[in-house]
């Protein structure tokens, strides 16, 4: 079977195969975004921007992620942690490769499954085979190769007859059910996870738990953003607090969580002290 | 997909400022994913034919509306002195239509699939790409039907008709380059879809489709000449209705044209296609 696609540079020989080797190896990555004022993909606007300033793009610099460092051994399980913005997605579209850096280097041996999460790129008028078959390609699957293993994303995503049925028809939970099934069952080395423990209800959650636990045995490599602190518990045996776009805090998952309790706290007493000021101040 | 000794793990390495311009490895990963190819090109089939009853017969029906409408117009009312009117026009109507159907969809084949491009790493260029195979499969379609009439029509076989698959061939090159170049350019300036489709009217009736070349004065030939697709219709018309073996120059900027659009397109895409993801 030819599944093995990289649209980076391939390596032949050993070296890939060791396995003191990184899975992933991020150094000094700086993600900007630019936050366009007065953005317009449309031609009039562009046009008259060159005469009027007020119509002009006015490009504001956002730095998602401030010279990012990360290794990560094959067979680790990591947790990303932090509040909202930290960047803990941006990073892990950089490591699907969706996203490209603007500074630094990304080393991933291994090949990445698309992340899972809620909603993976479904065509709502084909059904959930077709649509097995043509997310399946877009790894670079053959339809032999999907036919192998179509039992049991079906059986996985508890779908049934339904997965003749156009996706449109699909409930929220069912969509996001395929979507993980399909991306679990890629035997990727590097699997990245976006929020999983939202997905489906508490039994469902329970069968996710144990599929990556399994994974976990089979000595692949997790990537998990969570805001659950019990799915990074249970799964992750390291986790990295990002806040701000810079990892501040990288070891155990009990330790990081109480670094990131700490400096929750921080801020809210920070901000508890200003609005006690400007309370005072108003009255 | 056992992981086996024999197969070597992929390694990516990715550093700020690629920019994807390695077009030959590109092109050595984009054919493995073949596989994507017939999923999209089978996914557009079943989406525009899922439901309806007359299902093909739609494709054919709308380039068979435009040679009736055009037939009744301009050889019966205009009276145009062109011999077995119908012919003429359908040699020429069923190429416009694939450059011109494929051209249009070309404009949404990215920023639609956001979705897709956000969350997996894949060549991008497929989705161009798959869209304009999915019109040469109508093309063909049409073109079958298009011969069991020919006789009807009064057309007759000829031996320089073996030469079609190179001429489709080198529309079909130049088709993929423009639907590259169109799809990612429309990324950054949504006004393309609209533009498009006023520029594709505009060419229409600068194409000798309806009329002949025979028939615009002299003098404006060369600029006749910068049409490309002026180049394909000549050559399908010299084939199937004038029986006459096109002339060389029409063989050479036939072939101008799809080498300049789809190396420009290839480049363009590879050039922009790295920021999609943020853009779309």
């Amino acid at each position: 079977m030819s599944v093995g696609v990289a649209t980076a540079q391939e390596s032949q020989g050993n070296e890939g195969t060791r396995t003191d080797q990184p899975a992933i190896q991020v150094d000094d990555l700086w993600k900007r975004f630019l936050i366009r004022h007065n953005s317009s993909y449309s031609l009039k606007i562009k046009f008259l921007g060159l005469f009027q300033k007020r119509y002009r793009e006015k490009q504001e610099e956002f730095w998602a992620l401030k010279g990012v460092n990360l290794h990560v051994r094959a067979g680790e399980a990591v947790a990303l942690v932090g509040p909202n913005g930290a960047g803990k997605s941006t990073l892990l579209y950089l490591l699907a490769r969706t996203l490209r850096p603007d500074r630094g280097l990304i080393k991933i041996r291994g090949r990445v499954a698309p992340i899972a999460g809620i909603g993976l790129g479904f065509h709502h008028e084909l059904t959930g085979k077709e649509n097995i078959y043509l997310n399946a390609s877009l790894f670079g699957w053959s339809r032999s190769d999907v036919r192998a293993i179509y039992d049991q994303i079906v059986d996985f995503a508890e779908l049934g007859h339904f997965i003749d049925m156009p996706v449109k028809n699909y409930s929220t939970g069912m969509v996001a059910r395929l979507g993980f099934s399909v991306s679990v069952h890629l035997e990727a080395d590097i699997l990245l996870l976006d929020e999983v423990f939202s997905v489906g209800d508490a039994r469902f959650q329970k069968k996710c738990m144990e599929k990556m636990i399994g994974f976990r045995k089979k000595g692949k490599t997790l990537i998990l953003v969570s805001h659950a602190k019990e799915g990074a518990n249970l799964l992750c045996d390291r986790a990295c607090l990002l806040w701000k776009g810079t990892i501040v805090s990288d070891g155990g998952v009990k330790e990081v969580l109480k670094d990131y309790k700490r400096m929750t706290e921080q801020k809210e007493a920070i901000g508890g002290q200003r609005s006690a000021i400007s309370d005072s101040g108003s009255a | 997909m056992k992981p086996d000794a024999a197969q070597a793990v992929p390694i990516y390495e990715i550093r700020a400022g690629d920019r994807g311009l390695d077009l030959a490895r590109n092109l050595y990963s984009t054919l493995r994913y073949w596989p994507l190819v017939q999923n999209l090109v089978a996914k557009q089939l079943k989406l525009k034919y899922r439901g309806s009853a007359l299902g093909f017969l739609w494709s054919l029906l709308n380039p068979l509306s435009m040679v009736l409408v055009y037939t009744i117009v301009f050889s019966y009312v205009m009276r145009f002195p062109v011999e077995n009117y119908a012919l003429f026009l359908v040699a020429g109507v069923i190429h416009w239509e694939f450059f011109s159907t494929a051209t249009s969809s070309a404009t949404r084949a990215i920023i639609e699939d956001r979705e897709l491009i956000r969350k997996v790493d894949f060549p991008k260029i497929i989705l161009p790409a798959s869209l304009v195979v999915f019109e040469l499969i109508q093309l063909i379609l049409a073109f079958v039907a298009f011969m069991l009439i020919y006789l009807v029509l009064g057309g007759s076989f000829w031996w320089g008709q073996l030469l079609y698959p190179v001429a489709l061939l080198l529309q079909f090159a130049f088709v993929v380059g423009i639907a590259a170049l169109i799809s990612a350019a429309t990324v950054f300036l949504r006004d393309l879809q609209h533009l498009v489709q006023i520029v594709l009217r505009l060419m229409f009736w600068l194409t000798p489709i309806i009329y002949p070349l025979s028939s615009v004065p002299p003098k404006t030939i060369p600029y006749f000449q910068l049409n490309p697709m002026t180049s394909y219709v000549v050559i399908y018309r010299a084939m199937l209705y004038d029986h006459a073996w096109p002339q060389a120059h029409w063989w050479a900027l036939a072939i101008g044209f799809a080498a300049v659009s789809l190396g420009a397109g290839v480049v363009l895409f590879s050039y922009l296609s790295p920021r999609f993801a943020e853009e779309v």
